[in-house]
C-alpha cells in the first residue's frame, strides 16, 4: 500500500489529478445544492451520502497534489548556515 | 418550496466553488501558489462550508412531515394526520403548533440520551425497507404490512403527558393504571384507552390479516 502511494506520488500528473478533482467537485456541489432545494428523502440521502462522499474525495485529490509539491521542494533550514570564510579553509 | 437563509448561503458557496473549478478547467493556468490558494477554497473551504450547512439543512428536513411523506408508502398516514375531522391520536397532535409540520418525528423520536443518532438509525431502517420491499408496491397493498418497529413507548407520550397533574390523575384509569402507564405496561396508544395513533391503518391491517 505504502509502496502504491509513493508510486502514485512519483509518477501521478498534478494537472490531470486537478481535472479529476474539479469534475467530482462539481459533480459533489450539484448533489449538494440538490438537497437545499428538494428536501425529500432521495435528494437529502444522495447529498450527505454519496455527494458529500465524492466531495472528499475531490479534495484529497487536491491535498495529494499539494503533498506532490513538497515533495518536490526544497526546504531552506530556518537558520541558514554561516557561508564558509577564508579561515576556514 | 422554502428555502432557509442558511440554504442560499451554502448555495452561494457552492456557486463561488463552482466557478473557480470551471474556471481552472477551462484555462489551466499554472499551478502556481495563487492558483492553488483559489483551488484550496474552490475544492475545500467553499465545498466544506457547502456540506456542513447541507447537514445542517438536511437533519432539520428529516424532522419534517414532508420528508416522511416523500415515501408514497406514508402517503395514507400523513394524510390522515392533517385530517380535520380524523379523531386518531396523530390527527389530533397533528393539529397542536407543537407538533404541526413536525408530528412524524415529535412523537416518533427516541427520546433518550442517544435519541437522535438512535432516530436516525431507525430512518436508515426504513430507507432498507423501502429500497428492498416497498417501493414497488401500492400504497393501499402496503398499509396491512406498515407495522411500528417496537410497541410505542409511553415515554414518549409522558414528555408532555407527565403523569403527575391534577386534571389527569382525577381520571380514574389513570389513577388504576399510574403505575403500569410509567412502567410501558399498558399502552396509552390502544384500543381500550386513548385509540390507536393512526386508527385506519389498524383496520386495513386487520383486514389484512
Amino acid at each position: 500500500m505504502n509502496r502504491r502511494l509513493e508510486n502514485l506520488l512519483n509518477t501521478a500528473s498534478r494537472a490531470r489529478l486537478l481535472v479529476a478533482a474539479c469534475v467530482l467537485g462539481l459533480i459533489a456541489l450539484t448533489l449538494m445544492s440538490w438537497s437545499l432545494f428538494d428536501q425529500g428523502w432521495i435528494p437529502v440521502m444522495m447529498a450527505m451520502s454519496i455527494g458529500q462522499g465524492i466531495g472528499t474525495l475531490s479534495f484529497v485529490l487536491f491535498l495529494l497534489v499539494v503533498v506532490i509539491d513538497l515533495r518536490k521542494a526544497t526546504f531552506r533550514p530556518s537558520m541558514p548556515h554561516d557561508a564558509p570564510t577564508n579561515k576556514d579553509k | 418550496m422554502h428555502v432557509s437563509p442558511l440554504s442560499w448561503i451554502a448555495l452561494a458557496c457552492a456557486v463561488v466553488a463552482a466557478v473557480i473549478m470551471l474556471l481552472y478547467l477551462v484555462y489551466r493556468p499554472p499551478l502556481d501558489t495563487k492558483t492553488k490558494g483559489f483551488l484550496a477554497l474552490g475544492l475545500g473551504v467553499l465545498p466544506i462550508m457547502t456540506a456542513l450547512i447541507g447537514n445542517v439543512e438536511g437533519l432539520r428536513a428529516t424532522e419534517s412531515q414532508a420528508f416522511c411523506g416523500s415515501c408514497h408508502t406514508m402517503d395514507l398516514h400523513i394524510a390522515d394526520a392533517n385530517d380535520p375531522d380524523s379523531m386518531g391520536l396523530a390527527a389530533i397532535h397533528s393539529r397542536t403548533k407543537m407538533f404541526g409540520d413536525r408530528s412524524c418525528y415529535v412523537c416518533h423520536k427516541d427520546y433518550g440520551m442517544y435519541g437522535y443518532a438512535l432516530t436516525k438509525l431507525g430512518g436508515m431502517g426504513h430507507v432498507y425497507y423501502f429500497l428492498t420491499d416497498y417501493a414497488w408496491e401500492d400504497v393501499h397493498d402496503s398499509v396491512p404490512r406498515i407495522h411500528i418497529a417496537r410497541p410505542f413507548r409511553n415515554d414518549n407520550c409522558m414528555q408532555c403527558h407527565s403523569t403527575s397533574g391534577r386534571l389527569w390523575n382525577e381520571v380514574a384509569d389513570h389513577q388504576g393504571l399510574l403505575e403500569d402507564l410509567r412502567a410501558g405496561q399498558t399502552s396509552c396508544a390502544s384500543a381500550g384507552c386513548h385509540g390507536y395513533a393512526h386508527p385506519f391503518s389498524k383496520a386495513a391491517e386487520e383486514e389484512g390479516i
